[in-house]
């Protein structure tokens, strides 16, 4: 998916959040207040509110289903929370969904070990939901504990009969968990005082956790029945929990503006380096030959330096731009070349096969190929041997060649040694999505062949 | 023709010296950056020209230039400099009276171009066809980095304003190549022969795809001057060590032969 459209179903997301909310809080202003009055009268108000809430709550929870599909770069971890919450609200007696049995009949005992199975598993995929994406000090929170926790507190649960004591497992459980959330709180508080989504997804636990206590003294008989008090309660968490999911939203979205000016970043700091590897060894090689033309006689020093300095101008003056167009690669490299046959008995015999110059390569790339056949290919001692740099279009796409008929060399050696070649390659793919190819045949040649796209030619011509 | 050149540096002057000590003509006088010494020398003297290094320890070249140009408005300048400042970094004011920029270290050619726009000598490349081809700048004979270039360039001149195609420069400088090798040597002398011209400046070439065309407005070439005139140096040679160049023996020929009749007349 493209960045536009990712960011447009964030803020889609973000403001049918907001709507959801802003009409269940309007709903929790003007409902309590009638359905109290109601409630005192009648169940069939109680019942209407209760299905009122419970379309909302769908709606909530359908439409954070979808765009965290969507969205987040984790779908397991960002869907389980609302599934869970979802399906422990459907099934929690505040709710007034599923007519409830009997207290202490079977159905009734299913019920509430089924409610007590949702809330642990709730509980367990907030915090890892959580835990994914927060991390103080760069480190994963553990959720082994909490995962202890509640396989202890099921297993306990199974083999208790009397209800006060499964209620007490399961307070202490809560208990346990809030201590829990509270410490990694405290820890990420002293790490990231601006964290913001911590506090809303604490408070969320919390919530969920007092309902499950209000649940779990609804199973054990200390409270009879729903009324409106509950009923608001679990508003607040339902308010509290989409206000997270919208926090997290924008942070993620944040975080991945700044990901991308990270990556930028990064890109261009690791171009100056690759770069910046080019220039001491040339430098000091052509130091050499400067010095062996003064050797022969002055003039030719002279002639050296000059084509030298002429070379280092080049250089510096194109050192900031990461790329530039063909015919200025082209000027360097003739500068070089004529350097470098300065000092030669042999001189190198370079073709310019220059049919296309409208494009643009990265600075000193070409030039490293050419480099490289000038150092290695020996074409200088053979006859008849040439370096040839080729440029034609071919089907909307324009070819860049640079062969040579010298002695070629073992391509899969490229790695360990060539610094250069590796280097210039990596700039190919990282300034123009493009992978030069190398092959090279001992004793016929080397052959390196770069499809530049056009658009990616205009693009960067434009720029 | 009087210049003034300016430099901190000692070692900056004498390398100047040593270039320009053989040119004739030429008054200097050297400076090291006293700024009021130089305007007053300026104010008193008439001055063409004057080069400057950029970055000095009291003065900026740039700033420099400035004063100069309100003492006298028809000075020209240009700087030297070790930087690669180009004249956009200029302001307007200084840019209009700027020849250009010596980088160090320049060459000889690079100074003698720049002396040769103080004397206002207009930029021509003069054509000697007849014999060998070649082509100077002055009295400076060009340097082509191939033969082949240099033969392609000849071929363009003798085909005299009209246009030259890529098929018929490669049917008359590779006559016995394979068709594509051929192209490609046709793509290099091409370039190089770009290069050359754009490095001296002379740009008398539309460089089209697979066609050549010139504007003959640049260039003194005595082979077109003997077709109009019927005067010049012609003994029966044309390009020579060109194989194409027959061709254009008998219409030099018959020329010849006509002036002959009427100085005999």
């Amino acid at each position: 998916m493209s960045k536009k459209s990712k960011r447009a179903t964030r803020v889609l997301s973000v403001l049918m959040n907001t709507l959801v909310v802003c009409a269940g809080s309007l709903l929790l202003c003007l409902l309590p207040k009638c359905g109290y009055t109601f409630m005192q009268e009648t169940d069939r108000a109680l019942e209407i509110f209760s299905l009122i809430t419970c379309i909302l709550l769908f709606i909530i929870f359908i439409v954070e289903f979808i765009f965290m599909l969507t969205i987040s770069s984790s779908k397991f971890h960002t869907v389980l929370p609302p599934l869970f919450l979802l399906i422990y609200l459907l099934i929690s007696p505040d709710m007034n969904v599923i007519r409830l049995p009997g207290a202490g009949s079977t159905a009734a005992l299913l019920l509430e070990s089924a409610e007590n199975l949702l809330f642990i598993g709730t509980e367990l995929s907030l915090l890892s939901f959580f835990c994914y994406t927060y991390r103080p000090h760069g480190k994963r929170i553990s959720l082994s504990p909490i995962l202890i926790a509640g396989a202890l507190c099921a297993a306990t649960y199974s083999s208790l009969s009397l209800s006060r004591f499964r209620s007490a497992v399961h307070l202490s459980f809560v208990i346990f968990l809030a201590a829990y959330f509270l410490s990694i709180q405290l820890r990420s508080y002293l790490a990231d005082t601006d964290d913001a989504i911590f506090i809303f997804s604490s408070a969320i636990l919390f919530s969920v956790a007092g309902m499950h206590t209000v649940n779990v003294l609804y199973y054990t008989g200390f409270i009879s029945g729903s009324n409106w008090a509950t009923s608001s309660y679990i508003w607040f968490c339902l308010l509290c929990f989409a206000t997270v999911y919208i926090s997290f939203v924008l942070k993620a979205d944040k975080i991945a503006s700044r990901a991308e000016e990270c990556c930028r970043q990064n890109e261009r700091l690791k171009m100056k380096i690759l770069t910046g590897q080019i220039k001491p060894h040339f430098i000091f090689n052509a130091l050499n030959i400067v010095k062996s033309g003064y050797h022969r006689n002055p003039n030719e020093g002279d002639r050296s330096l000059e084509l030298l300095s002429r070379y280092l101008r080049e250089i510096i003056s194109s050192a900031d731009a990461e790329i530039i167009p063909f015919e200025q690669e082209l000027n360097n490299i003739n500068e070089y070349v004529n350097f470098v046959n300065s000092s030669q008995t042999h001189s190198f015999n370079i073709i310019y096969n220059i049919d296309m110059t409208d494009f643009s390569v990265p600075v000193f790339s070409v030039q490293t190929f050419v480099e490289n056949a000038v150092k290695y290919s020996r074409v200088n001692e053979i006859d008849g041997g040439y370096i040839m740099i080729s440029s034609y279009a071919v089907d909307g796409t324009i070819e860049l060649k640079i062969s040579d008929n010298g002695v070629g060399f073992d391509t899969s050696r490229i790695a360990k040694d060539a610094h250069g070649i590796s280097n210039a390659c990596k700039r190919f793919n990282i300034l123009l999505g493009t992978e030069p190819t190398i092959s090279s045949i001992c004793g016929k040649g080397t052959e390196i062949t770069i499809i530049i796209r056009k658009e990616s030619a205009d693009e960067n011509n434009s720029s | 023709m009087r210049i003034i050149v300016v430099d901190d540096e000692i070692n900056a002057l004498h390398v100047f010296l040593n270039e320009i000590i053989e040119e004739q003509n030429i008054d200097y006088k050297f400076f090291r950056n006293n700024t009021a010494e130089i305007c007053r020398y300026v104010a008193h003297n008439t001055v063409d020209a004057a080069f400057l290094d950029i970055k000095m320890p009291e003065t900026n070249g740039i700033e420099l230039a400035e004063k100069l140009i309100q003492i006298l408005p028809s000075i020209k300048l240009v700087f030297m400099t070790g930087l690669s400042v180009t004249a956009a970094e200029l302001t307007p004011y200084v840019r209009s009276r700027t020849l250009g920029f010596l980088y160090k270290p320049y060459s000889s050619d690079e100074l003698v171009k720049y002396l040769s726009l103080i004397k206002e000598e207009k930029r021509v490349l003069t054509v000697k066809m007849f014999d060998t081809f070649d082509c100077f700048i002055g009295n400076k004979r060009v340097s082509f980095s191939s033969s082949k270039s240099k033969e392609l360039f000849a071929l363009l001149l003798s085909y005299n304003g009209r246009t030259l195609t890529m098929n018929d420069a490669i049917s008359q400088l590779w006559p016995d190549g394979d068709a594509e090798k051929s192209k490609i040597l046709y793509r290099d002398a091409v370039w190089r022969l770009r290069k050359v011209l754009n490095d001296i400046d002379i740009h008398c070439i539309e460089w089209g795809r697979g066609a050549l065309s010139l504007d003959k407005g640049m260039i003194e070439c005595d082979y077109w001057d003997y077709l109009i005139t019927g005067k010049g140096s012609y003994h029966g040679e044309f390009c020579k060590s060109y194989d194409w160049s027959v061709m254009y023996l008998a219409e030099l020929d018959s020329i010849r032969e006509r002036g002959a009749c009427m100085t005999a007349r």
